[in-house]
């Protein structure tokens, strides 16, 4: 009689106890999980264009920032295109580093802003690669303030941004 | 009787909250890194930024330069053909062609295994560009010139690119660029830059003379023009080296008062110096 009553088992109030915490525990993290999924969505919605404007124009300013300096002018070897189509095109020469080489070497980064597409291009003796970015609701206006510095405006339904950048070779 | 307490009760919860906590967990790194991402390029560059306004700083200290393991190496230029040289400046503002320091320039790039295309490279590249007035750097030049980097060597050598006053210096210039310039033999250009060096010949005129009693049949004071036989050193070039390796370059020019007036300083790539 003695061995019947020690047979290893729960307790009820330890299985409801249980079943209390398994419950909180999972509507808990339901609760968790669906705010985490509904913020990313309110962060995609919000952030990421604004996020992804941001990193075009900090690569488009790293890219002038590198430029290669003009002879004569102290400007920057930037020159700014509009094509017909309304498309704004930056050509900036510069010194890049060739993963194919292995050298240091000059190549020709061309930004092409056509609406929600941003097209990337890199040239050299040794090299030619395209990249393609797209934000969606985006429009891009250029603009120059002198003929030196250049504002870059980036225009979406939820925010606007603008980036002074200066072509000034000092 | 006394029941005996299960204590397997704690292991399956202590589990599953563990479960949890790591799902969670790889939910929200995913989540921040994807948001993170983005904004650490913009941070790096940032960094980038802040290491090269400290290592301009360092040219000035070359002691505390070493401190953090940048070499600064500067090397006089002076002794090397001016590409600008090649051209002369007009009132409409377009240069135009020397043509006497074009074939110069033609006999020079031969010497140093440049293709035949280069000196019309160089022609186009001022035509296009105009010619510097303030310091100016031979890798922009290469650059925006679009030599191919297979050449970069050759021209270092051979070359510089300066305003139109940073003329050759006869003292400094190498035997092989004083020989294809007035376009003498290698042991007449040594003769003459011995002359030079001990006195004997001291002004142009008698470079003049010098070189036509080598060869009656031309004038050289054209050429002699665009020489300097002084020893001062008015174009240098500045290495900044890590690790045996060069990451930046810059070119300086003194100007009348005597000080250094510089190019930019152009990163090839930026080494990490921020405490």
């Amino acid at each position: 009689m003695t061995d019947k009553a020690t047979i290893p088992a729960f307790t009820l109030i330890e299985l409801l106890i249980s079943l209390v915490i398994a419950a909180i525990t999972i509507s808990l993290s339901h609760d968790l999980l669906q705010s985490s999924l509904s913020t990313e969505k309110k962060l995609q919605l919000s952030m990421m264009p604004r996020l992804e404007a941001e990193y075009m124009l900090s690569m488009v300013q790293a890219d002038v920032a590198e430029a290669v300096s003009l002879p004569s002018e102290g400007k920057k070897a930037v020159d700014h295109i509009i094509l017909e189509d309304g498309t704004n095109v930056l050509k900036i020469k510069r010194l890049a580093w060739s993963p194919i080489t292995k050298q240091i070497e000059g190549v020709v980064v061309r930004w092409q802003f056509s609406g929600e597409q941003i097209i990337k291009t890199i040239t050299s003796s040794s090299l030619d690669d395209q990249r393609i970015y797209e934000i969606p609701q985006v429009k891009w206006q250029f603009d120059w303030i002198n003929n030196s510095i250049m504002r870059i405006e980036i225009e979406h339904p939820k925010f606007l941004k603008t980036k002074i950048i200066s072509l000034n070779a000092t | 009787m006394r029941l005996k307490r299960q204590s397997a009760f704690v292991l399956p919860l202590s589990l599953s909250i563990l479960l949890l906590v790591a799902v969670l967990s790889g939910v929200g790194y995913a989540h921040l890194s994807r948001f993170t991402l983005q904004r650490s390029v913009i941070i790096q560059h940032g960094a980038v930024l802040r290491d090269q306004e400290i290592i301009k700083n360092l040219i000035l200290e070359p002691e505390n330069a070493k401190l953090r393991g940048v070499q600064v190496v500067f090397n006089p230029l002076d002794g090397l053909y001016n590409l600008s040289m090649t051209m002369v400046s007009t009132f409409s503002g377009a240069p135009k062609i020397n043509e006497e320091q074009y074939i110069t320039l033609k006999r020079i790039s031969t010497d140093c295994a440049l293709p035949e295309t280069f000196p019309s490279s160089v022609v186009t590249f001022f035509q296009k560009y105009g010619i510097p007035e303030d310091p100016y750097s031979l890798i922009d030049f290469l650059v925006l010139a679009e030599i191919p980097s297979k050449q970069w060597q050759s021209v270092f050598t051979c070359f510089r690119i300066a305003p139109k006053n940073q003329v050759l210096n006869l003292m400094r210039a190498k035997l092989q660029t004083l020989s294809r310039y007035f376009d003498i033999s290698l042991s007449q250009a040594s003769n003459l830059q011995k002359k030079i060096r001990d006195k004997t010949i001291i002004n142009k005129a008698g470079v003049v003379n010098y070189l036509e009693k080598i060869d009656r049949n031309r004038r050289f004071n054209n050429l002699v023009n665009l020489t300097k036989i002084n020893g001062q050193n008015t174009h240098r070039q500045l290495f900044l080296i890590m690790q045996d390796e060069n990451f930046a370059y810059q070119e300086s020019i003194r100007d009348n008062s005597g000080e250094w007036i510089d190019s930019r300083l152009r990163f090839s790539w930026t080494p990490g110096v921020s405490d």
